[in-house]
């Protein structure tokens, strides 16, 4: 049984830039969600060459939210977790520290994204820059609500997505399934 | 189809992999490696460059755990993407292969530095290294090309490299 990844939307900041990225609509005919992302921020309020990248589903800004994360950034590596937080992590990616037009990219992978159990996603991110300091994050997120998903938001307080950011959702089927 | 295989290949005989003339249709690419090192050592590393270009032109972060610790690293001034490792000609054993899988968003975007996000590993019962690497070639030139090599010597017969591009929906659900 093959599986089948299917383009469901995508949204590319314009001129201006954009506080924040929306898929609101989202069929519910699918098994899993796959968002790719390539995207920078256009300011530093992390004061690195690094930006978190917040997530939260269906407009809930409620304190159900949590995430672990591993990572390493050129020359040290760690781990964090947050807790009945209000949003949760989709990754990390470049902040305007970095180097000029290199943007960070991830792929957030949501299974059961439908269903009626809490929803547990992972992520990959890379925030790359011409210097050693780098962040690659591995994340493990958690939205304990057993809602179905039909929207997805990414944002950061104190800073904006800038021009020719993109992001992608695809939604993922088995075939003949 | 949204991810569409644009070519690829297992090798017959020792060598690498070319992909040229690649259409600035899709919006990601990925490629996918399994295999071998002839080089004469227990491991090499599998590297990848964009439009022939060998110059210092590439930057490297890597994150990695061996076992036992765990590390993270920073190559600067380098002149290609290291997208993990894989067992060589004096690895423990002849049947493992290193496995890597490299995605490259926005490929054709020229406002944008080309930047690969690498899953890769190799694990031989007692060794071996997982990765999480990252790679900047600083050029906004569109990939036409990528290439697969070994960091010394080639990979073996029977190691396979395949390129898939993936396409994006028209639809933006704002």
């Amino acid at each position: 049984m093959a599986l089948v990844m299917t383009p469901i939307y995508t949204q590319t900041v314009g001129t201006g830039g954009a506080a924040g990225i929306t898929f609101n609509n989202i069929p519910q005919v699918f098994t899993d969600l796959l968002v790719k992302v390539s995207a920078r921020f256009d300011s530093n309020p992390e004061s690195s060459n690094w930006c978190s990248m917040k997530v939260f589903f269906n407009g809930d800004n409620s304190t159900t939210y949590s995430f672990t994360a591993l990572y390493g950034g050129g020359t040290f590596t760690g781990s964090e977790r947050a807790s009945n937080s209000t949003v949760s992590q989709a990754g990390w990616i470049t902040s305007s520290a970095a180097t000029a037009n290199t943007f960070g990219t991830a792929d957030i992978y949501i299974p059961n994204y439908a269903g009626s159990n809490f929803k547990s996603f992972v992520s990959d991110s890379v925030t790359e820059t011409n210097a050693t300091a780098a962040l690659a994050p591995l994340v493990a997120g958690l939205w304990n609500k057993t809602n179905a998903i039909t929207s997805v938001s990414f944002n950061r307080a104190s800073a904006n997505f800038v021009q020719h950011s993109t992001f992608s959702l695809y939604g993922i089927i088995r075939s003949g399934a | 189809m949204t991810m569409t295989w644009l070519g690829g290949s297992t090798l017959g005989s020792s060598g690498s992999f070319d992909f040229q003339n690649i259409p600035a249709t899709f919006a990601h690419l990925e490629v996918r490696f399994s295999g071998r090192g002839t080089f004469n050592a227990a491991n090499d590393s599998i590297l990848i460059r964009f439009n022939n270009d060998s110059a210092t032109n590439y930057v490297i972060h890597r994150l990695y755990g061996d076992g036992s610790s765990v590390g993270s690293q920073a190559f600067l001034t380098q002149t290609y993407v290291i997208c993990g490792d894989m067992p060589a000609a004096t690895a423990s054993s002849s049947s493992t292969v290193g496995v890597s899988i490299t995605s490259i968003l926005d490929y054709a975007n020229t406002n944008k530095n080309k930047v690969a996000r690498v899953l890769a590993g190799r694990d031989e019962n007692g060794s071996g290294y997982a990765w999480f690497n990252s790679g900047l070639w600083l050029n906004t030139a569109a990939i036409n090309r990528v290439t697969v090599l070994a960091a010394n010597g080639s990979f073996t017969a029977g190691s396979r490299a395949d390129l898939y591009g993936i396409g994006v929906s028209d639809q933006t659900g704002a």
